[in-house]
């Protein structure tokens, strides 16, 4: 299989961000729309710039009120401007992504992050062996301060004995209570290989395979990469051996200004009585406003599997296995399979939280979905899509449920209590709750 | 002791546009740079981005190597990740392997041994970024990061805690043209054996040329990064008889826009016709 072209359609708002925030320094709000303010410009008109520093250290700064004190038109200053839900305040205006000549696109990262996601979720899903392999990296991660400080206690300031695998299968058997040494074992494999090195190597006496007492500790503590261990499980032990190098996945081609408008988004949560109700409290409103592109924006894009790499030479170092190419050779029943249980679980969600927007734009997707023409696939990008379509969360529930560890996988050394997750963002269109965001359709274009 | 004669240059020149973003990569941020993650490679004096014609050169080989079929053998580095090229150990297969023929194998070793060891026929020069194309003059305009480049942020999300880790990555907007480019393929004749083969692999480098188009340069690759497209293409023929002031002017083998506009099956036999000897 060589490139496929792509048509990629917003079904919902979809919003890229740069990791810019615009604030009330960076533009004007005019007549329903926002300007963000290119300085050169304004300099370019003769202003003062002391004059103009001055101004914005006051306070009570608003482009909109200084540039009609001058009688200049938002316009005239103007890097660009979009149409804008509300007047955006003191709320800071989340930038979308651009090129270099202000033409919006999707980019390539975006979807392959996405892509990438229902993969993981997908080969967990079916394999017995790594969703056993999560389920104990989980436990461990749990448990993980606890066997740190049952290794502490029995190595009693020897390093050496800190460091010693033998040592650890005892934490292990004591933190977790284990009476079965084989299962034991198991663990202790498994908390070798989410760090990333080899027991058999460490007992031989394998310096660089050493498992020091902090990295036990330490386990699961950054939020930020709690899933690593189970990736590199799934689809490679390092990005050299990673199975999405094969996925060549192309930036969008870019569409025009036109198709984006700064909207606004709401958190919502649950109220006392179980109501999926917009967030406020002491007096705040949890607002935010971003560039999105609309809905039934269009762009082209083209995916490529390099076959290259799945090739009997190649297979001498990357040893991708049978279900690892099914996935990507079936990438669309793979993302189309992630994507129901996403909608289904959002669905079910809104509907008991009695939040009849979502729940309606879930049902038109899931009718959309089984609808699909062949090939064609849908996918959650970007931001504001919810935690449900951005992890394996509703395995890692799965697992935590059964082994009675709670349900909260979100915290590092994951905090089993609270329910979980508690908010979600909405989308609104026209003063009303609408959608959800991120959701895209693509077809593959034939000829 | 070998005789090798030079019978004659192919000259390929034109241009190279970036058709998505292109990341190839520099030295780890310099204080000049201010601090960027993963910055592109700039030309030392003008401080503006450029293809590095090692890398241009280095990525045709190796897909021309995947190509062909020929086998990585040779580790360019043994510690992970392990980087293999192919390289013919075996004279009587270097004869007959366009890779190691167009591109050159390392003297070391045995090779010093061959006699029948040609120099590599191929020389890819640094491409610059235009300085007279209209896509050059757009780009000073635009609201750029840095001079000529765009920082684009991304966010990797841990797919258990959906937390986010920021990262960012230099690169040339899609639409730069780097020009002019220019690549050099010597045909040789060694003790009199001709260069029949040398004018038929002409065809692989063409190839080569292709691959890279299907493919693409530096780094980011498989996330959409480095898609190129060779455009504006001259093809000339400077033989030994150009070169001893025999023959006025180079003859042109093709030219056109694109890669597909040359009549690529026509070169041989157009060089066969004017060698001039
Ligand atoms: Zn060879």
């Amino acid at each position: 299989m060589g490139s496929t072209t792509y048509r990629l359609t917003c079904l919902s708002p979809v919003h890229i961000g740069t990791g810019q925030q615009w604030s009330k320094f960076d533009g004007a709000y005019h007549e329903g729309r926002w300007y963000v303010v290119d300085l050169d410009k304004v300099f370019a008109l003769g202003v003062d710039g002391n004059e103009l520093a001055q101004a914005m250290g006051s306070g009570a700064f608003s482009w909109t009120e200084w540039l009609r004190g001058r009688r200049i038109s938002p316009e005239q200053v103007a890097l660009y401007s979009l149409p804008c839900a509300q007047p955006p305040g003191e709320v800071y205006i989340r930038e979308g992504i651009k090129d270099v000549y202000l033409r919006p696109y999707i980019p390539a990262t975006t979807l392959k992050g996405a892509i990438r996601t229902a993969i993981v979720w997908y080969l967990l899903r079916h394999d017995e062996q790594a969703k056993a392999f999560a389920r104990r990296y989980l436990i461990l991660a749990v448990y993980a301060k606890d066997i740190g400080q049952i290794v502490n206690r029995l190595a009693k300031g020897n390093r050496q004995a800190e460091e010693d695998p033998q040592l650890h299968l005892r934490a292990i058997r004591e933190a977790l209570e284990l009476d079965d040494t084989q299962e034991a074992e198991v663990f202790l494999q498994t908390l070798y290989r989410a760090l990333g090195k080899h027991l058999e190597g460490a007992r031989r006496g394998d310096r660089h395979e050493r498992v020091r007492m902090r990295d036990i500790r330490d386990l699961g503590s950054d939020r930020r990469f709690l899933a690593l261990p189970v990736e590199r499980y799934l689809l490679g032990k390092d990005p050299n051996h990673d199975l999405l190098r094969v996925l060549q996945v192309g930036d969008s081609e870019t569409t025009s200004l036109e198709q984006m408008e700064v909207g606004l988004v709401w958190t919502y949560h649950l109220d006392s009585s179980g109501k999926l109700q917009p967030k406020r409290e002491q007096g705040m409103e949890y607002r935010s406003l971003a560039e999105w592109l609309k809905p039934e924006t269009g762009v082209r894009l083209s995916l490529r599997i390099d076959e290259n790499l799945f090739s009997e030479q190649a297979n001498k170092v990357l040893r991708f296995h049978e279900a690892q190419k099914q996935a990507i050779h079936r990438l669309p029943e793979v993302c189309n399979r992630y994507a129901q249980a996403v909608i289904e679980r959002q669905r079910t969600y809104a509907a008991q939280h009695h939040q009849p927007q979502l729940q309606e734009f879930y049902e038109r997707l899931r009718q959309k979905l089984n609808g699909l023409p062949d090939g064609a696939l849908l996918l959650n990008i970007g931001w504001g899509g919810g935690w449900e379509a951005k992890t394996v969360g509703d395995i890692v529930q799965e697992i935590l449920r059964d082994d009675q560890l709670g349900e909260n996988p979100q915290k590092g050394n994951i905090n089993p209590d609270a329910p979980f997750p508690e908010t979600r963002l909405v989308g609104y269109q026209g003063g009303a709750a609408a959608y959800p965001l991120g959701w895209v359709l693509l077809e593959p274009v034939r000829g | 002791m070998p005789n090798l004669m030079l019978k004659g240059k192919v000259i390929i020149t034109g241009a190279i546009e970036a058709v998505t973003g292109l990341h190839i990569g520099g030295a780890a941020a310099g204080l000049d740079i201010g601090g960027i993650d993963n910055p592109v490679i700039r030309h030392p004096v003008t401080r503006e981005p450029y293809i590095p014609g090692s890398s241009l050169r280095g990525k045709m080989r190796s897909l021309l190597d995947k190509h062909l079929g020929l086998e990585a053998n040779k580790f360019i580095q043994r510690r992970e990740p392990v980087v293999r090229v192919h390289e013919c150990d075996d004279e009587e297969k270097y004869l007959q392997c366009p890779a190691c023929q167009i591109f050159g194998v390392t003297p070391g070793d045995q090779r010093r041994d061959w006699n029948r060891l040609k120099p590599s026929r191929l020389i890819v020069r640094d491409v610059l970024l235009s300085q007279t194309h209209e896509a050059t003059r757009r780009l000073r305009e635009a609201k750029t990061d840095l001079p000529f480049t765009e920082v684009k942020w991304e966010a990797a999300i841990d797919r258990i805690t959906a937390a986010a880790v920021p990262r960012q990555n230099e690169r040339v907007p899609a639409g730069a043209v780097f020009s002019p480019f220019e690549m050099v393929y010597n045909l040789f004749d060694l003790n009199g054996t001709g260069i029949e083969n040398d004018i038929q692999w002409l065809t692989h480098l063409l190839k080569a040329m292709e691959l890279l188009e299907d493919d693409y340069l530096g780094g980011y690759g498989s996330r959409g990064a480095g898609k190129i497209a060779f455009r504006e293409l001259k093809v000339l023929f400077k033989s030994r008889a150009y070169y001893e002031g025999k023959v006025d002017k180079p003859i042109v083998l093709g030219e056109g826009d694109t890669l597909r506009d040359l009549n690529v099956s026509q070169f041989a036999e157009k060089i066969r016709q004017n060698l001039g000897d």
